[in-house]
């Protein structure tokens, strides 16, 4: 069984894709427990049936199709025009406008790429320092995890079996707090660069908002419709896939449903498809785990060992961090989320504030080797080597380091929505 | 001719996977403006979608697989040559390939017990989770195909 599990462990390392692997494990683990392992498909079957998994697909597609579309272009307008002129205003710019558009788009690098390559040049042009430029952009790639309609978030609410409406919640204020942090860091690190002023106009404010007011009205319908109790998280999945593609066809005449519609449902299948498998297997592997009681047995281990639920807030950051730089965030919340859970909750923290933990850690995972997937893809969108690029975001981390422990620490910020 | 059965293969998954999601879509668009403007739904519908919604799923991770595009955790490849990588490609898809045909094997089982043991007011549901054996086998043959893919 240890050479079984070794193997696993190398074929993973070395470029297996992670279902097959988790697969690999499970009929093991199933035969080990005198099983059959079609158990495995049973569960998944059961799985695929929760009721939250339809809006995977659906806030995937809306995803794709801002991604294919203009919205980038429409929102660095907006928040030019409204935060421009501040101080560092076009750094402002872009953390606001890569937090709005990972929301929607899942933080799978599509941020880097839709607005890294518009971004770039035009901080450069204004006399940004480079290595202010790339960090900020490399960071700035899984700003938005934290807010409705994160892909991340969703998925943690299923993997956790907790509700995406409180998940939504718990995310926001932590969310707003890092955007605060980064703006303040850009004040402080542009005051010297010798930026040109930009002048407030109302008239480009104005002139923007009506160029972008469709996309802007998006999350306001979404958490309307959601916390206002109209639809569903399924259903507002499928009024934003809809919604989306209706202002990118009949608005903005970006794309036509002749010829766009066909590729752009593909990719998300794509992206789906690679989502659900792993999904599926991972969490009917994980109830063989449960069986097999081995979170209770690292519950006692952890009993014996940690006293405090100080000591296990530091610990829980300090391995999340290895696992954000190791993982990506998708694989490390099926894997490493059910096992965690049980020992979160026997220490007093509760399942929302420990997602918003979670994600954070693999946020700042992100933009950190040997697997940050911000790292890479920047690495290819701006010309630079890996290593140049992770210096770059050393700062941004350093921010987004004090940032994590404020909102470790400081529950209220993520459970402020719940009744005392 | 193994390509053309490859294109073939690409190009039925795409549809499948491309009009379970339009079907998703357009059913719970439809489900919304009945619940909210006449006042009822179709609970036909939600079972409807579920299935769909394995079906795009599974057709999407056979895509997933002739793009290269699954989810891997390869820390170690950061520090390998591409000549080792491209070496390691064919023994990973034949493991890849061996686990899901075991995998279609175990659907095989779930899909008889399924068809055995139903409630007859469920029975109507049964052919859609064929898609699990089909879907494994799919992806068997994706990697087995995928191994003739030159990395370097």
């Amino acid at each position: 069984m240890t050479t079984a599990i070794l193997f696993l462990v190398f074929i993973t390392l070395v470029g297996a894709p992670l279902f097959t692997v988790l697969a690999a494990g499970g009929i093991l683990a199933s035969f080990a427990s005198d099983l059959s392992p079609d158990i495995l498909v049973v569960e998944m079957n059961r799985l695929a049936a929760s009721p939250n998994m339809l809006s995977l697909p659906l806030f995937i597609l809306a995803g794709v199709i801002m991604a294919n579309g203009a919205a980038a272009e429409r929102l660095v307008r907006f928040f030019k025009a409204t935060f421009g002129w501040l101080p560092a205003g076009l750094g402002i710019v872009s953390i606001g406008a890569c937090a709005f558009f990972t929301a929607f788009s899942g933080a799978s690098g599509v941020t880097i790429l839709a607005l890294g390559g518009l971004l770039y040049p035009m901080l450069i042009k204004e006399g940004y320092r480079h290595r202010y430029t790339a960090g900020l952009l490399t960071t700035s790639g899984s700003l938005g995890l934290l807010f409705p309609p994160s892909l991340a978030i969703i998925i943690f609410s299923i993997v956790a079996g907790i509700s995406i409406e409180d998940m939504f919640l718990a995310g926001i204020i932590p969310g707003v707090l890092l955007l605060i942090l980064l703006t303040l860091y850009s004040f402080y690190d542009c005051r010297h660069f010798g930026l040109p002023k930009h002048t407030f106009s109302i008239n480009e404010i104005t002139a923007s908002i009506k160029a972008c007011a469709w996309d802007l009205l998006m999350p306001i319908v979404i958490l309307t419709g959601i916390f206002g109790g109209y639809v569903s998280v399924t259903e507002a999945a499928a009024f934003t896939a809809a919604y989306v593609l209706f202002i990118e066809t009949v608005i903005y005449k970006e794309m036509t449903l002749k010829n766009n519609l066909f590729d752009l449902l593909v990719e998300c299948s794509i992206l789906f498809g690679s989502l659900l498998i792993i999904l599926v297997i991972a969490l009917g592997l994980t109830n063989l785990l449960i069986d097999a009681q081995l979170p209770m047995q690292l519950l006692e281990f952890m009993q014996e060992h940690v006293d405090s639920k100080l000591q296990f807030l530091l610990l829980l950051n300090a391995f999340l961090l290895i696992v954000g730089a190791m993982m990506d965030i998708f694989s490390a919340i099926i894997v490493v989320v059910p096992l965690l859970l049980p020992l979160a909750l026997q220490y007093g923290i509760h399942p929302a504030h420990l997602g918003v933990i979670f994600l954070a850690n693999l946020e700042i995972g992100y933009s950190t080797p040997p697997v940050g997937i911000n790292l890479f893809i920047a690495s290819q969108r701006f010309n630079e080597p890996v290593l140049a690029l992770f210096r770059a975001c050393l700062p941004f981390l350093f921010v987004m380091i004090i940032w994590l422990l404020i909102i470790t620490y400081i529950p209220e910020l993520s459970l402020w929505w719940m009744d005392e | 001719m193994i390509e053309s059965l490859n294109k073939s293969l690409i190009k039925l998954e795409s549809w499948a996977a491309a009009i379970s999601l339009l079907l998703i879509l357009v059913l719970s668009l439809l489900q919304i403006i009945v619940r909210n403007f006449f006042d009822f739904g179709f609970p036909e519908i939600e079972v409807i979608n579920r299935n769909l919604l394995v079906i795009c799923g599974m057709m999407g991770a056979t895509l997933a697989t002739s793009h290269l595009q699954h989810i891997k955790v390869d820390a170690l490849t950061a520090f390998m040559s591409k000549k080792v990588i491209a070496y390691l490609h064919r023994p990973i898809c034949i493991f890849c390939a061996s686990v899901c045909a075991a995998l279609c094997y175990y659907s095989i089982i779930f899909f008889t017990d399924e068809w055995a043991y139903a409630p007859v007011n469920e029975r109507w549901t049964l052919p859609f989770k064929l898609i699990y054996p089909i879907g494994f086998l799919l992806l068997s043959l994706h990697f087995l195909l995928s191994c003739r893919k030159k990395l370097l």
